[in-house]
């Protein structure tokens, strides 16, 4: 399909051009397996080393390591298999917010079915409060970790403060930063292992990274041949890591400038919606304008996500059919919305691409099909 | 690795004589040579009362595996074609019956060469004392494990051990074709199959009403009938534009007839379809008691609108034994896709198990249905679903 109106940026982006001829060329000249002992081999690995300095530098980080992974899901995973098991004779408690990406919340309910204890800290209000995250640390805590943005409704979590909480125990802090790089501005060096996923940003799928504070060391997932510091083996993709370096560089460039543009982009929809009060529920936060969020108060969701579909207009939703496993949005229920609230969401993600002229088109068709839908 | 001649298929029903027998035959002929397309060496015979598959070298278990699936086939048999010299027939049989599992066994022999210079009991008490001597088998003559069958032709002789059963059932086509309501839920693709197996073609219709229904309900009904295509090769579906019934009935009919009143639509299109497309009777996944329409009182009220006879395969059958069927061809992962029930509009907390039909005709004349129904009609999207 081509040609849509596109909403769902949260939920991944089309690769910018420049990616995706940085990475085609390289593919012509940067192919080579940067662990070959001949010059080809060698060159490679300069490049990647280039890129993976370049993506440092973007942030600011330059005495952190970096890993290149197949994605944010590996990333979370390194970060936390890979911490809990490395230091788990320091401890095994580890904390976070009950609003977390699966790839986050499922691999703790994994580590908790292998010894270690995790406590999920409440977020009524879209954060997490400082006071309970002190009440919640114990002598076991090891690791805290946190989304910095969240992906469903956008609630921007306090890293410093965090970060200053956590600290002060001598605790480690993982964030996932995937919502965050390109849209929100974080302060990262509070951070001791961050997550970024580059296909949210305009780079290509199959395409993570984690960032850590120099000195700390963690498990692998994945043994083999020793690439990435013998924390993750697999042969390295050059001309990924290119493409990525781009990508990173390019979305932290024009953070402020999304922003701004988003904002603005989200005025009428926002007032729409308020103008609307009887008939939407609105969960995202103005302090995020990359995602919108609003529920039916009383009117099935999925009906319109399909109408709308038929329209060109792509708009994201968790479904709660009874017949599949989804019981409707994590983030909505952990916000302690009703079920018809946290059932029937629509989310709309925003990016530089969408215009005004798109918020007209949603504003009119869903104004028109909230009143002949018998949904 | 033995190397089988032929397989000697026989059909089932027996009943059927004179001018059907010869028709199902035919039948039967055509839809083996279908399905055995892909097997480039294979030669088909239809003789007197069985169908010969000569082999050529082909190896015959995916052949067997394909051919049960065929309906209209009681049994086949893996027949051994050797020459017409006794000794070489003895050596054969032992060959044969070593490959066969049991504790008893019993020599058949039919003489169709008269020149040859043993009569089939003559034949008989040849191998029987070589298989005892050579196998820690025993002879049973009433109910033996494993059966030798010798067969003396002009050409040659024939011997076979071992027999597969078929599908039964009747040839795909003599039995008609029937109008299939397919939701894509479990029971429906299961009753298109027990329809199938018993010569019946189907073609589907199906009650699309976008947005309140999703895409990829058609994308499941497409896999579901690709499964069913091993049994009948091509399916035509129909499609039936139905959002605007859905939402008459949504604004006219209370919450607890709706179901009722939305099925007497769909009864309603489905015989006028069926008799547009030559199909004499209706047919869809029913069963009798499972869900509120399926009580009997429900069956009675959504069945009078027509008198199209509707015919369900499942009417009897439990649950489990329909899922274990929907599991054997291969349509049960498909069917609980999760988009078939979900996401209707009509959601009722306490539907009608008992409607009464003069309310439900009441009900049903407070908005131009016929006017609705038309329009469906004429508005059919059709798919062929073939292999």
């Amino acid at each position: 399909m081509a040609n849509l109106i596109y909403f769902d940026h949260a939920a991944t982006t089309s690769p910018k051009k420049e990616v995706v001829s940085i990475y085609n060329e390289a593919l012509k000249t940067s192919f080579y397996n940067p662990a070959s002992a001949h010059q080809a081999g060698t060159l490679a690995n300069r490049e990647l080393e280039n890129a993976r300095n370049d993506i440092l530098k973007s942030f600011g980080l330059n005495n952190y390591s970096l890993i290149f992974t197949s994605g944010a899901s590996e990333a979370n995973n390194l970060a936390l298999k890979g911490f809990a098991n490395r230091y788990k004779k320091r401890g095994n408690h580890i904390i976070t917010s009950s609003f977390e990406h699966p790839s986050v919340s499922n691999t703790l309910k994994a580590l908790e079915n292998n010894g270690f204890k995790v406590t999920y800290l409440p977020v009524n209000n879209g954060q997490i409060s400082l006071e309970e995250l002190e009440k919640a640390i114990t002598p076991e805590t090891i690791l805290v970790s946190i989304m910095a943005v969240n992906n469903e409704v956008g609630f921007i979590q306090d890293i410093k403060g965090i970060s200053k909480v956590v600290h002060s125990h001598g605790i480690k802090l993982h964030i996932d930063a995937v919502q965050a790089v390109g849209k929100i501005p974080a302060p990262y060096q509070e951070a001791d292992l961050i997550t970024v996923s580059l296909h949210k940003i305009g780079g290509l799928k199959s395409s993570g990274l984690l960032l850590f504070k120099k000195g700390i060391e963690l498990t692998p997932l994945i043994d083999g041949g020793g690439q990435e510091y013998g924390i993750r083996s697999g042969t390295n993709d050059v001309p990924m890591a290119l493409s990525s370096a781009y990508a990173i560089k390019d979305a932290l460039k024009n953070q402020k400038e999304n922003f701004i543009y988003c904002q603005k982009l989200v005025e009428p929809l926002y007032e729409y919606l308020n103008k609307h009060e009887d008939l939407y529920e609105i969960n995202s936060t103005i302090d995020n304008p990359f995602i919108v969020n609003f529920s039916f108060k009383n009117k099935k969701a999925s009906v319109f996500v399909e109408a709308l579909s038929s329209l060109g207009i792509m708009v994201a939703s968790k479904s709660a059919c009874s017949s599949r496993l989804d019981k409707g949005s994590v983030s909505l229920l952990a916000l302690g919305k009703s079920s018809q609230i946290a059932n029937n969401a629509m989310r709309l993600s925003f990016a530089s691409s969408n215009n005004e002229e798109e918020i007209k088109t949603f504003i009119d068709n869903l104004d028109r099909l909230v009143k002949e839908l018998r949904a | 690795m033995i190397k089988y001649s032929h397989i000697m298929i026989r059909f089932g029903e027996l009943s059927t004589k004179g001018k059907n027998k010869s028709s199902f035959i035919r039948v039967l002929y055509e839809n083996i040579k279908h399905a055995l397309k892909d097997f480039s060496s294979l030669e088909i015979e239809s003789r007197y009362d069985h169908i010969y598959v000569y082999l050529n070298g082909e190896d015959y278990e995916p052949v067997i595996a394909r051919l049960q699936d065929v309906s209209g086939i009681h049994a086949m048999s893996l027949v051994y074609r050797v020459e017409k010299d006794i000794e070489a027939i003895k050596q054969s049989a032992l060959e044969l019956i070593n490959q066969e599992e049991g504790k008893t066994f019993k020599v058949n022999a039919k003489r169709g060469d008269k020149k040859f210079p043993l009569h089939s009991d003559e034949v008989v008490r040849a191998v029987a004392p070589v298989i005892l001597r050579n196998t820690p088998l025993r002879v049973d003559v009433h109910h033996p494990d494993i059966s030798v069958n010798i067969e003396i032709r002009d050409e040659a002789a024939y011997i076979f051990t071992r027999t597969y059963p078929g599908a039964g059932g009747y040839p795909l086509g003599v039995g008609g074709k029937a109008m299939h309501m397919l939701s894509g839920g479990i029971d429906s693709p299961v009753a298109a199959y027990l329809l199938m197996r018993r010569g019946v073609k189907i073609e589907c219709i199906h009650f699309a009403s976008p947005p309140y229904t999703n895409v990829g309900v058609i994308f499941k009904l497409e896999d579901l009938l690709k499964k069913l295509n091993r049994y009948q090769p091509t399916i035509r579906l129909n499609i039936i534009p139905f959002t605007k019934i859905q939402e008459a009935i949504y604004d006219n009919v209370p919450e607890s007839y709706c179901i009722t009143i939305m099925r007497r639509m769909m009864y309603r299109l489905a015989s006028r379809l069926a008799s547009r497309r030559n199909c004499p009777v209706i047919s869809s996944g029913e069963s009798v008691g499972q869900v509120a329409s399926q009580t009997l009182q429900s069956i009675h009220v959504i069945n009078e609108v027509t008198n199209t006879p509707v015919i369900r395969p499942c009417a009897t059958m439990d649950k489990l034994d329909i899922i274990d069927i929907s599991k054997k061809i291969d349509t049960y992962e498909i069917s609980i896709r999760p988009y078939e029930d979900c996401c209707t509009i009509f959601t009722p907390k306490n539907p009608k198990t008992a409607p009464d039909l003069e309310m439900a005709k009441e009900l049903e004349n407070k908005f131009n249905f016929e006017e609705l129904i038309n329009e469906a009609l004429n508005n059919v999207e059709v798919k062929i679903i073939e292999e």
